[in-house]
């Protein structure tokens, strides 16, 4: 009796403490939090899966698509991840360079990828992909910026998120160096000036915005698709840039460590196929990377940007100046 | 008596004797072999606390994987960094002490104030209270759709230096408050019988009665405060709204966990550990205060107090109860507004338990490692050496435990899985972190044990256990409870120690709550901050209890 008890005790205490075990037939997936939410892609795709692989898929979530990246790092050889799922075209570089993944070992030319993604990378699959865009409500701005410098004389606030947590806020900082250069810096103080609030993640800067606490927020220009489809709303839209916009490329891989790399090679073909790139639109609110789905009609009111940016590895060798750029720009 | 020249027996083991090292090698290490049992536990204790110091400090010497980066002191980011943590800290614990004074003076020398005991009381509470509870009640109460925020002036924002100072002085009014009161009334009565004798005007008492007895702490409580705010993390994670407004402690955390860049949060954590260190040193100089003692019963003459004075004095101590009170009570109607089906129950559930069971660990550890290193400190005759325990037990005061985490991360990164063994950490530097604490408390307890009862014991010859749980046990079980219960609730409410060594899938109870009031799950920010509240609260129950 007391053994029993002691062992209950025990299991209680383990189960509190860490995390389930693995399984033979089991794909463990890292990604983020918002990919796994009820309302995001995740559920969707995991039935979808489950029921052809014949296995089961446990996702394990981070906050963002950093955290992600510091999470498997940090994990090294110990990881669980079979697949790495939700960093961006800008974190790749170092991902590959820090040891983190493998080369996926598909031939992506057997898929009809978008021309314009162009993607060629022997590690990464690209499984959707959107431009970052500030999101404005046209019943209170009638005449929306069209450029940068636009948007740096206006005086309107902003909200955006800070470029060392969140891909969003990362993707505002290349943008801002693609347009600005060497006058970086100044953009940043200028647009500081006008900052309402710099958030932690994407979620807590769109709903601080919708709740009528600034003029912009970053987002993307997938945005609106959003509120037109699943609100009817048509009120909100993203301010197009004559400068161009900078893509984010989502991003899945093999962990270096993989334990099922053969799963985690079909659950990248799945990804690409038509049923997982019809869900991922409407859940996860970007674009799919093939150019053969068929999107709600709401898509088509999107606009079309220009697209503008760096290499990944361009961004990772300046991703550190950036950063101390930014933080001593905007702390003053 | 000389315990060098004795044998190892049964008697060594209960009777607490007074050693005196012998003093050759071959003496020590055959004295040492004798005694293996009874000095092995403060043995490991010491090595255990000076180990993960030694290893903290091994990482900052860069001797780990990764150097100091340097660097920083070319960036004006880095100086404005310091000077703002320095700046809101300065500010913190000075509207802190202004604010007390009047309403400490009233406590003290008006008895006609209501609620007097019951506010000391709560005071206590909200020193101890975790600062997530306190930052959602805040955001309530002046946050963007804040019950308050439409009295404010236009503009107004939490964001920042203002949400900063507000938390901070909730946290450390309080403390301040109940040093001064006790303070003012520990002046005796004959001194004010004196001053009314003399007919001293309210001017002159106050300059020759009053002023006296707080020159003593005033310095004391603000030093004491200002080091509190600057080592203060999660009111200014949460509350900083932005590159803005950043502290050391945060900039630390950000170098680790946002940018992953060891050698930036290393040289941040110097920076942190020479300013904090370095001003603990010397205010520890400006002497002890005394905080934790119940409110004495107000028996005693006291002056009579002007009506102005009076009234003064009553509305301060009125507008002091509702800033105490409100930010607490708001968690109740905000909680009121959940909706109940989609809380998440279970995953609530889960993480207070693993809140309770990590806080329960980490005290139960300070206990331990306290009353370990107190069996050596006893034993010792020598004041030098007995000093030298202290230091040991002391020296965490001076490391703030964001520095303690930072280098013990770095240092065992390359050979421990922090993702797997967090857990461990956590445990084991809250109770580093209360150990100070516990031991200062502990401390006199065990004095007035020994010096009261071991001669009379050494004649019973008792065994160890018998011993412990017949006679030490029972006569140190109301500090043990009460230490015990500090450490619980301040283990509870940890966040920055949680922040190094935690991960999203696997928070505490104060964790849960940043994550939901960052997603704008207010209602369920309140609920969970009201569960952590009760928590605490029934902890603190026992404290009350033993005191009373």
């Amino acid at each position: 009796m007391k053994i029993t008890s002691r062992n209950l005790a025990c299991a209680a205490l383990a189960t509190v403490l860490s995390s389930a075990s693995v399984s033979a037939s089991e794909l463990t997936v890292y990604t983020y939090s918002s990919f796994t939410s009820s309302w995001g892609p995740g559920p969707q795709l995991k039935t979808l899966f489950e029921a052809q692989c014949g296995c089961s898929l446990t996702y394990v979530s981070s906050d963002d698509g950093v955290s992600l990246l510091n999470r498997v790092r940090l994990e090294g050889s110990n990881t669980r991840a079979d697949l790495i799922m939700g960093i961006d075209d800008a974190l790749m570089s170092q991902a590959r360079e820090l040891g983190l993944v493998q080369p996926h070992g598909l031939d992506l030319s057997a898929w009809p990828l978008r021309s314009e993604l162009d993607w060629k990378d022997d590690t990464f699959v690209p499984f959707d992909y959107g431009y970052f865009a500030f999101i404005y409500d046209a019943e209170r701005l009638t005449e929306p910026a069209t450029s940068f410098a636009e948007l740096l004389t206006s005086g309107a606030s902003v909200i955006y998120q800070d470029p060392r947590t969140s891909t969003p806020g990362q993707g505002l900082m290349l943008w801002i160096n693609a347009v600005h250069g060497e006058q970086a810096g100044e953009a940043w103080q200028q647009l500081a000036a006008q900052t309402v609030t710099v958030t932690k993640g994407w979620s807590e800067a769109y709903s601080m915005f919708l709740k009528g606490e600034s003029d912009y927020v970053l987002s993307y220009t997938t945005s609106p698709a959003y509120h037109l489809v699943a609100e009817e709303e048509s009120r909100y839209r993203a301010a197009e840039f004559s400068d161009g916009h900078v893509a984010q490329i989502e991003v899945a891989a093999l962990s270096a460590h993989a334990q099922q790399v053969e799963l985690a090679q079909q659950f990248l073909q799945f990804l690409l196929s038509e049923e997982a790139q019809s869900v991922i639109p409407v859940t996860n609110w970007m674009l799919p990377v093939r150019d053969d789905i068929e999107l709600p009609d709401a898509f088509d009111t999107l606009i079309q940007p220009t697209r503008i940016g760096f290499s990944p590895e361009v961004i990772q060798q300046s991703r550190p100046d950036w950063i101390r750029e930014w933080r001593n720009a905007v702390s003053q | 008596m000389s315990g060098g020249t004795r044998s190892a027996n049964d008697s060594i083991m209960s009777r607490p004797v007074l050693i005196n090292l012998p003093t050759n090698r071959t003496g020590l290490w055959f004295w040492f072999w004798q005694r293996w049992p009874i000095m092995l536990p403060g043995a490991l204790a010491l090595l255990l606390m000076l180990g993960i110091s030694v290893m903290a400090f091994v990482a900052l010497a860069g001797w780990g994987d990764a150097g100091v980066d340097t660097t920083l002191l070319q960036e004006p980011w880095f100086w404005r960094v310091l000077q703002f943590s320095i700046w809101q800290a300065l500010l913190s614990a000075l509207l802190s002490v202004l604010l007390a004074l009047p309403v400490a003076r009233a406590l003290a020398l008006d008895q006609r104030l209501p609620g007097k005991s019951w506010f000391l009381r709560w005071c206590l509470l909200c020193f101890v209270m975790p600062s997530l509870v306190l930052i959602t009640g805040l955001v309530a109460l002046f946050g963007r759709s804040g019950l308050l925020t439409p009295l404010l002036p236009d503009g107004w924002n939490l964001y920042g230096l203002s949400g900063i100072l507000l938390a901070h002085v909730f946290l450390n009014l309080p403390f301040a408050l109940r040093v001064f009161t006790f303070q003012w009334q520990s002046i005796p009565q004959g001194a004010w019988k004196m001053s009314a004798q003399l007919g001293l005007s309210g001017w002159q008492r106050f300059r020759l009665v009053e002023l006296p007895a707080l020159r003593a702490v005033v310095p004391a409580v603000t030093g004491f405060v200002f080091l509190l705010c600057f080592n203060s993390f999660a009111v200014v994670l949460a509350l900083g709204g932005g590159p803005r407004a950043t502290t050391l402690e945060v900039a630390i955390f950000q170098a680790l966990k946002y940018d992953f860049n060891p050698p930036e949060a290393l040289f941040l954590a110097w920076t942190q550990l020479l300013v904090a260190g370095g001003l603990y040193l010397m205010f520890s100089r400006w002497g002890g205060l005394q905080w934790l003692t119940p409110l004495q019963p107000d028996s005693g003459w006291r002056p009579h107090l002007s009506r102005a004075g009076r009234i003064g004095g009553g509305f301060a101590y009125l507008l002091c109860v509702l800033f105490l009170s409100l930010p607490v009570l708001v968690l109740i109607p905000t909680a009121l507004q959940a909706n109940l089906s989609a809380v998440p129950w279970q995953e609530m559930l889960q993480v207070s338990l693993r809140s309770v069971i990590l806080a329960i660990s980490a005290a139960c550890l300070a206990l331990l490692l306290a009353l370990a290193v107190l069996s050596w400190w006893r034993r010792f005759a020598s004041p030098t050496l007995r000093r030298l325990i202290e230091t040991a037990a002391l020296h965490h005061l001076v490391i703030p435990g964001m520095v303690l985490s930072v280098g013990v991360y770095v240092m065992l990164m390359p050979w421990l899985n922090w993702q797997e063994w967090g857990w461990l950490a956590i445990i084991l530097l809250n109770a580093l972190v209360a150990l100070p604490f516990v031991f200062q408390q502990l401390k006199p307890r065990v004095f007035e044990y020994d010096a009261n009862y071991r001669p009379l014991l050494a004649d019973l010859g008792l065994g160890a256990w018998p011993h412990w749980k017949l006679v030490y046990g029972p006569f140190l079980k109301p500090v043990l409870q009460r230490v015990f219960a500090i450490s619980f609730v301040l283990a509870l409410g940890d966040f920055a120690i949680f922040g190094i060594f935690g991960n999203d899938e696997w928070r505490t109870l104060p964790w849960m709550i940043y994550t939901l009031s960052g997603s704008y799950r207010l209602a369920e920010a309140a609920l969970a901050s009201l569960l952590l509240l009760m928590l605490a609260l029934v902890a603190l129950r026992l404290l009350e209890r033993n005191h009373a």
